[in-house]
């Protein structure tokens, strides 16, 4: 029996109908758990020519080592796989869904193959069922789980796809509960595509743990950290929305389609207003938080949900819009289709960028005027594109798609990444966010910095870790390009850390300790396996090796690892870095001295001599001949 | 052995009580093994956590399996030892256990020891069980 880890990877095939369990352990002394041994997994499996809806396509969902422990925040899990833009990406996902594929006794989940009919996977331990899903395809994510909870009895959980997904919408989301989601990426559109509507899980099984004494002693000291943190404190007190603040105040909170930095009904959208004191039930948060910080609300003719700091802005700021009850109701409705609230807010602010400068009409939206912050704008767009009706049918694909379709310069509006819709962070004075957001797999939030960004408000603390961490202070000031590229590399490695163990960013690295001391000592103590912090640093920047080198075999280069013009191009209108933008021969610097961190070459290709430093040899054998073709 | 009052109020949901319990008092992470559950549903306003003890109730009386839905384990505690009190459950956990992890690494204080043990259980009928589960809001 395995400590720590579970020790079964579960496999399903949905063509055929079957499951296999294999052994964990071959992969776990490379590449530890969760995330790396998906991006490991995906890398020995899906050919990178096939299509994102092919059926040999596969989803990999990978709870880490510690999620379903008493760790705080330990409720983490990362879905990993060839997203709608056709890379490698990972996202993820919260609430209860993780630590109950841990209890069910699998470290890992790989999903291939499509089936004839719509199904849903019932995994109750060993047993592991395909049951029917026509009576629930079309219906909404909340209705979905409800219906599956009735269906199986007992405290299931349950994860799904609402209409977005079903309909191959390429920013389509995996939601459980909720306002839980792994919403970048698209997944849920491979899970469409694969006719899987649900995953309900029931675990029994627990996990055993090596040194559970210690462990249980540990894992209470570090509650106690966290609970007694300012960082906490400020979570607990505010909720999400508490970042609306510190991110207005910043000069990082996106306005518009990046149009504006200082719109001043945007500065009211962080604090307590009577929205909060009516509707909140509780602050809730995932399986195990010290931090809880959302809030869960109840409102007349809406019913339950769960709000999360990016509603705030995707659906509020970045839509100019200044009405909570219109927020809510876009988050509760993106949930319930299944829309990553991201990308959706992302292209509601650029049709309504589009409306505002005259290139598209009410005749291009079914009659609907796209005016900056209109309610209806806002709520029909959602509806059209979580049904695929009208104009929401433009943008299955995304936004850079869409506005290749419509033309007249829209594409100069299309704020994106290697195709999939920016995350929205002012970045034009936020040099290290830029650069993180420019290179990633998949999007900034997967490994940036809270260093900078968090310097207006909390200067002297940040330049002291700054000065720590990176030898300079300079890493905390956001305009500085110094020590950017170090920085973003060090955190895109802790970040894939956290991801392998399933523990909140929240709390490492971002705003409580970016340490990994205490997550490598609850790892050791829970499977026995003495692995140090810069051990697991090796594990990272291995499954970081691998990730590019799949998109490499896509076809990214160096050319892709950029922003959008506008960036570079207009300057920050207002706020405290007004005049700010990014400059071209800087950011290419930075790039260039990220690729040397990466040890990849200056066309952002990872070197042989990188794939043998991390003990890739056979991998590179793989690489080298496939890269060519994607030149 | 412990008398826990529960402060349905206060309870978010977040389950670390029964990894708590079981890493504590099972030896190993697994909220089948702890003797406390939590009941959640986000969609319905209802989330708090209750002591598990053996369950006697037949099935036509048992608000849960009486309705064709699965028994979450909880009710029963509700009838063998709880003795309802305004927005509280008082609840005794007869395992004994020296630490009572679930009020330790509860983040909000929705579990707290009672120093003396409730005199006689108060008949409480299945009905309004039920109905405390499915309507105990925070407002």
């Amino acid at each position: 029996m395995s400590q720590g880890w579970s020790g079964q990877i579960l496999r399903v095939d949905l063509s055929k109908m079957v499951s296999s369990r294999e052994d964990v352990m071959p992969y776990t002394r490379s590449f530890i758990g969760g995330r790396s041994i998906n991006v490991k997994m995906m890398y020995d499996e899906v050919a990178p020519k096939i299509s994102p809806f092919d059926p040999a396509n596969k989803l990999y969902f990978g709870p880490g080592v510690l999620t379903g422990t008493l760790t705080p925040g330990a409720a983490r899990m990362k879905v990993t796989s060839m997203s709608p833009n056709g890379l490698l990406a990972n996202s993820g996902i919260g609430g209860w869904i993780g630590r109950e594929i841990r209890y069910a006794g699998y470290d890992n989940l790989v999903i291939e193959g499509k089936a004839d009919k719509p199904v849903y996977l019932y995994i109750h331990d060993d047993s592991i069922e395909f049951k029917d899903a026509s009576h629930i395809w079309s219906k909404d994510t909340y209705e979905t789980q409800q219906i599956i909870r009735e269906e199986l009895g007992g405290p299931v959980v349950a994860m799904c796809i609402g209409t977005g997904g079903e309909n191959l919408v390429s920013f389509s989301s995996i939601q459980t509960e909720t306002g839980s989601a792994a919403g970048r990426g698209g997944f849920g559109a491979v899970m469409g595509s694969k006719n899987l509507k649900a995953i309900a899980v029931r675990g029994t099984k627990g996990i055993k743990i090596a040194r559970l004494e210690e462990f249980n002693r540990t894992c209470a000291e570090f509650h106690k950290i966290i609970r007694e943190s300012p960082g906490c404190e400020a979570m607990v007190a505010q909720g999400d929305r508490g970042v609306i603040d510190e991110a207005y105040n910043s000069g990082f909170l996106v306005i518009g389609n990046w149009e504006d930095v200082d719109w001043l009904e945007a500065g009211r959208f962080g604090g307590n207003d009577e929205f909060f004191d009516q509707y909140t039930v509780f602050v809730g948060g995932c399986f195990g938080c010290p931090s809880y910080h959302m809030n869960v609300f109840n409102i007349p003719g809406m019913g339950m949900g769960k709000e999360k700091c990016v509603g705030w802005v995707s659906l509020g700021s970045s839509v100019w819009n200044n009405d909570r009850m219109t927020m809510v109701e876009a988050q509760y409705l993106c949930n319930k289709y299944g829309l990553d609230i991201v990308s959706t807010g992302n292209i509601i602010g650029f049709l309504m960028e589009l409306y505002n400068r005259g290139i598209i009409t009410e005749k291009d939206t079914d009659g609907i005027a796209m005016k900056r912050g209109n309610r209806d704008a806002i709520i029909s767009a959602i509806h059209k594109i979580g049904t695929q009706e009208g104009f929401g049918g433009i943008f299955r694909d995304g936004v850079l798609k869409a506005a290749r379709m419509i033309g007249k310069g829209a594409e100069d509006c299309a704020m994106h990444v290697k195709g999939l819709e920016m995350q929205p962070y002012e970045v034009r004075a936020y040099k290290s966010q830029a650069l993180t957001t420019a290179v990633a797999s998949r999007d900034t939030i997967e490994g940036h910095s809270d260093i900078d960004y968090r310097w207006i408000v909390d200067g002297e603390e940040m330049e002291k870790w700054a000065e720590e961490l990176y030898g300079s202070k300079a890493a905390a000031f956001p305009t500085s390009y110094e020590k950017k590229a170090l920085m973003d590399w060090d955190h895109e490695n802790r970040h894939a850390v956290v991801d392998m163990l399933g523990v909140c960013k929240w709390h490492i690295p971002w705003f409580i300790t970016s340490s990994l001391k205490m997550p490598a000592k609850l790892f050791s103590l829970a499977t026995g396996v003495d692995t140090s912090e810069e051990e697991f640093l090796i594990a990272a920047q291995r499954t970081l090796t691998l990730e590019r080198a799949f998109n490499v075999i896509k076809g990214i280069r160096r050319k892709d690892d950029t922003l959008p013009k506008r960036l570079f191009e207009t300057a920050a209108p207002g706020g405290v870095f007004k005049g700010q933008r990014l400059e071209k021969e800087k950011f290419d610097r930075m790039l260039d001295e990220y690729y040397n961190l990466r040890g990849w070459d200056g066309n952002g290709v990872p070197k042989k001599v990188t794939f043998e430093k991390f003990g890739l040899s056979s991998e590179w054998e793989v690489f080298k001949n496939l890269a060519k073709e994607g030149e | 052995m412990h008398v826990l009052e529960v402060i349905p109020s206060r309870c978010n949901g977040c389950g670390i009580c029964e990894v708590a319990c079981s890493q504590y008092c099972a030896g190993e992470a697994n909220p089948e093994k702890s003797h406390i559950r939590v009941f959640r549903r986000e969609d319905k306003a209802t989330t708090f956590p209750f002591v598990v003890d053996k369950c006697d109730i037949p099935e036509k009386e048992c608000p849960w399996k009486g309705n064709g839905k699965s028994c979450p384990k909880i009710a029963t505690t509700l009838l063998s030892c709880p003795v309802i009190e305004e927005g509280a459950l008082v609840m005794l956990c007869r395992v004994d256990c020296k630490e009572a992890a679930c009020v330790k690494f509860c983040p909000m204080q929705a579990i707290e020891i009672v120093e003396e043990i409730p005199g006689p259980e108060k008949e409480v009928g299945v009905e309004t069980i039920a109905e405390s589960l499915l309507t105990i809001g925070r407002k």
